[in-house]
């Protein structure tokens, strides 16, 4: 099965260094929402760069350090 | 420190009590003959004393002080599970952080923690993006310091003020059910 790196950005860049072994792609997109989603639950503090109109991203690709095959992209942005 | 964890059958799992010197685990089988439904996990390391079940039961049946000391730990548990399950569906998981990184520092007695995000994702039931971002600003406001695989505490009160009201809350029960001297013997006189 192969490694899924779910990175992300927020007006910084956090990698995922570890990945996650997911069946497929459609695996992946579940993941993804659940973990974008979960992301808002964060708190004010760690989430303020976005209302401050710093979109974000999590982009998920095949390697762990950024570079690599992207298998898609999502994006949030707050319009004040 | 042990850590009760309830595991799905996906393999999913969710840390819902902890375990300190002032308690046991396994005691469920106290209530009804069977092992309780969590897995307890080892966390931090330290010493404990083991009792075959039979022996566990018999000494719970003959002896009233044994069994109501049981029984109030009992009651800890599901304390901490009830006030796990409000806080993990309306707490934000940075103040959840907060509460867990004070419970590992009142447990351990130091400020340095050996963490991995993986670890704590598990302990908190989310995924490892949301500790990574928690961890990320919680570092950038100064309260912690985190590197691969460690995180130090740098402001224990700034911590507090973050945690969610779990921390106190489940801290002042425990401190009221178990006497002084059968909790931990940290300078703080915190009790997990």
């Amino acid at each position: 099965m192969p490694n899924y790196y779910f990175h992300l950005e927020n007006g910084q860049i956090l990698l995922d260094d570890t990945g996650v072994e997911l069946r497929d792609i459609a695996a992946a997109q579940i993941q993804a929402l659940r973990a974008s989603s979960e992301l808002f639950k964060a708190g004010p503090r760690a989430t303020a760069t976005l209302w401050n109109g710093t979109p974000w991203r999590m982009w998920v690709i095949d390697k762990p350090n950024g570079e690599g095959k992207t298998f898609f992209t999502l994006r949030f942005s707050a319009a004040m | 420190m042990v850590s009760m964890l309830t595991v799905m059958k996906s393999g999913e799992l969710i840390e819902t009590a902890i375990v300190g010197r002032e308690g046991v685990a396994g005691g469920w089988v106290a209530i009804d003959g069977r092992n309780a439904n969590t897995q307890s996990t080892v966390q931090v390391e330290g010493s404990a004393w083991q009792i075959p079940t039979a022996k566990f039961l018999e000494i719970y049946k003959a002896s009233d002080s044994f069994q109501s000391a049981i029984n109030l730990y009992q009651g800890v548990i599901l304390f901490q599970a009830q006030q796990s399950a409000a806080c993990h569906a309306i707490h934000s998981i940075e103040a959840r952080m907060c509460r867990w990184l004070l419970l590992s520092q009142d447990v351990t007695g130091t400020d340095q923690i050996p963490l991995t995000q993986e670890f704590l994702s598990h302990m908190l039931g989310v995924q490892r993006s949301s500790v990574s971002l928690c961890a990320h600003t919680l570092q950038k406001t100064g309260l912690i310091e985190y590197a691969r695989g460690k995180i130090k505490i740098r402001d224990r009160k700034g911590l507090e003020e973050c945690a969610c009201e779990c921390y106190s809350v489940t801290r002042e029960y425990i401190a009221s059910v178990i006497p002084p001297e059968r909790r931990t013997d940290s300078p703080r006189g915190v009790v997990f």
